[in-house]
């Protein structure tokens, strides 16, 4: 006897088949649930991996990397008056392969860096840096952006490209740098460690972006082999900025650009 | 407190609203010298005499053309469809008139009427006789639905249903007239549109109504031995329907199953499902399943009607299996 496809899914065992996977791994889906914990909790989840059936991310997996960001070390030594300042700087590589067209990956760093920093201070009450000054491509004089937590990336982009771009300190006291970006690419380095000038308290410096074998996931699920653009970044912080270890900023400043990099940023 | 069957139950919340309310009358065929052919008015016509407690022709519009005149004009009928199957004999006089005159009326005529029936399947009954009819009527505005599982709802739905001013099909599920429950004693009155969970959980919520409840219940022990711990909620009323306790229990398990005695087709599950996909999508941790009949008539042959009811293997099977994937 022969079915109308229409009432198929009503007749006993008339559900379709399951699509084949083709011996593939299946494509990892997030429930609405893991989606909404993952976005309120600040977890990327395509850094993820899944505990749950078939690999599948469980809102125990997000819980769990919750906890695992928010137990890192929080606080910065504090050095006695009078005494060398404590600095501290880790490094971590990160994915860039769709963020060095435009806008160009320096003002992507720009909002990234801004944005955390910014969270930081708002969690401790502190003043909110606005100030960004902005070093390279090497060669070039460093420019500042003012009041950079109100722009967009497009809006970074637009100060960094303009010509009468203020130079560093022309604003007085009120536009004084809190957190400088280094540039380093087209050097042939992958980052450095760059000195804080006065009044810096973070500092992030990244050098060129190289490309190299990734591997990625096909559109049938599976996953093969690709090319992909990373880029190492140095965050280093002074121990001014209370309440913030450069380990967990660099963290957070790498999941905003790995959410802008993903295209699930907010 | 006692021991009542379910079939007793419904006699008892008759009588608690005949004794209260003298307008309470019962009409139906056999429902008095017999005391019903599922024995569910034993007791009525001695206790309340043949002018409240009236036999009919076999005429299910002439019981209800009666009914639905007796409540517009001051009575509060209890009506007995024999088997629910039946309401298509009469489905315009439910549909186009007792669902509707209040309405069309603007309000200056009321139609407290219950309408109690036969319900669902599992008897060996066949086709015609074995229905589960509660979409039929909750597909019409105007009408309220309700299904108890347990003796003690029966009574306090049943008296909530006499005392609303709107017509209620009131189901009555065959496979239970005989299981017994626990009844507390004096007056009994529950509220329509509530539901109740009867067994809370954590990692899955199971609705179900009339006869799948216990099913369910077993499912969710049967799930426990194997650390699945669901939450059963038994859904009672579809018209009105308790939608901030079936939310709530979602946002906590983030998975629901509905276990529904009827086709999948248009079932009351599906309406949920709609609901939860509105309002509780982001509580979703997978998708919504429902566990239903196919898409056929109820057949006769013991096994046969086994095999397309849902059981509490196949409910336990299903809730596993989905938690798995």
């Amino acid at each position: 006897m022969s079915v109308p496809p229409s009432l198929a899914p009503f007749l006993p065992g008339g559900r379709p088949a399951p699509r084949a996977s083709g011996g593939h791994r299946p494509r990892q889906v997030h429930s609405p649930r893991v989606r909404r914990l993952a976005h309120d909790r600040g977890v990327h989840l395509g850094g993820l991996t899944g505990t749950g059936p078939r690999g599948r991310v469980t809102t125990d997996d997000v819980d769990r990397a919750a906890s695992m960001a928010e137990s890192l070390p929080l606080a910065t030594p504090v050095a006695a008056p009078g005494t060398v300042r404590a600095r501290h700087t880790a490094v971590t590589e990160v994915e860039v392969t769709r963020l060095t067209t435009s806008p160009d990956l320096l003002a992507w760093l720009v909002e990234s860096s801004v944005r955390t920093v910014r969270s930081v201070r708002a969690a401790t009450a502190e003043v909110v840096p606005t100030t960004v000054s902005v070093h390279g491509p090497p060669g070039g004089a460093p420019r500042t952006v003012v009041n950079a937590h109100d722009l967009g990336v497009q809006g970074i982009e637009r100060v960094l490209g303009a010509a009468d771009t203020p130079l560093n300190g022309s604003e007085g006291r009120a536009s004084r740098p809190e957190l400088s970006v280094h540039d380093l690419r087209g050097t042939g380095v992958l980052f450095d460690v760059p000195v804080l000038e006065d009044g810096v308290v973070v500092a992030i410096s990244f050098g060129d972006v190289v490309d190299r074998p990734t591997v990625v996931e096909l559109p049938d699920g599976g996953r093969g082999i690709g090319i992909g653009s990373f880029v190492h970044l140095a965050l280093t912080v002074d121990e001014h900025l209370a309440g913030a270890s450069a380990a967990r900023l660099l963290a957070r400043v790498r999941q905003r650009l790995e959410a802008h990099e993903s295209g699930s940023s907010s | 407190m006692a021991q009542l069957s379910y079939r007793d139950a419904v006699a008892r919340g008759i009588a608690q609203e005949m004794r209260r309310d003298e307008r309470v009358v019962v009409v139906g065929e056999d429902i008095a010298g017999a005391g019903g052919v599922f024995k569910t008015t034993v007791g009525l016509l001695d206790e309340f005499g043949p002018k409240r407690v009236i036999d009919t022709p076999i005429s299910e519009q002439a019981i209800l053309g009666a009914a639905m005149g007796a409540a517009m004009t001051g009575l509060r009928p209890v009506a007995e469809i024999m088997f629910s199957d039946f309401f298509a004999v009469c489905w315009d006089i439910v549909v186009n008139q007792i669902a509707k005159t209040r309405y069309m009326t603007a309000g200056q005529v009321t139609m407290p009427l219950v309408i109690k029936t036969g319900n669902g399947g599992g008897l060996r009954f066949g086709a015609q006789h074995s229905q589960s009819i509660e979409n039929w009527a909750m597909a019409i505005p105007g009408l309220k639905v309700v299904t108890p599982s347990t003796a003690e709802d029966v009574v306090g739905l049943m008296a909530a249903a006499i005392r609303d001013d709107d017509p209620v099909i009131f189901c009555e599920h065959k496979g239970l007239y005989a299981a017994k429950g626990e009844v507390p004693d004096g007056e009994i009155v529950d509220t329509l549109g509530t539901a109740k969970v009867r067994r809370p959980g954590r990692d899955a919520t199971i609705l179900a109504l009339g006869m799948m409840v216990p099913r369910a219940l077993a499912a969710a022990e049967d799930l426990a031995t194997r650390g699945i711990d669901a939450e059963v909620i038994d859904v009672r009323s579809l018209v009105p329907l308790d939608t901030r306790t079936i939310l709530d229990s979602v946002a906590r398990t983030g998975r629901l199953f509905t276990v529904e005695e009827n086709p999948q087709l248009l079932g009351w599950g599906a309406e949920i499902a709609s609901l939860v996909a509105d309002e509780a999508f982001w509580d979703l941790d997978g998708p919504v399943q429902r566990i239903t009949t196919p898409h056929i008539p109820l057949p006769s042959a013991d096994s046969l009607e086994d095999l397309v009811m849902p059981s509490a293997e196949s409910v336990a099977r299903t809730v596993e299996k989905a938690l798995q994937s």
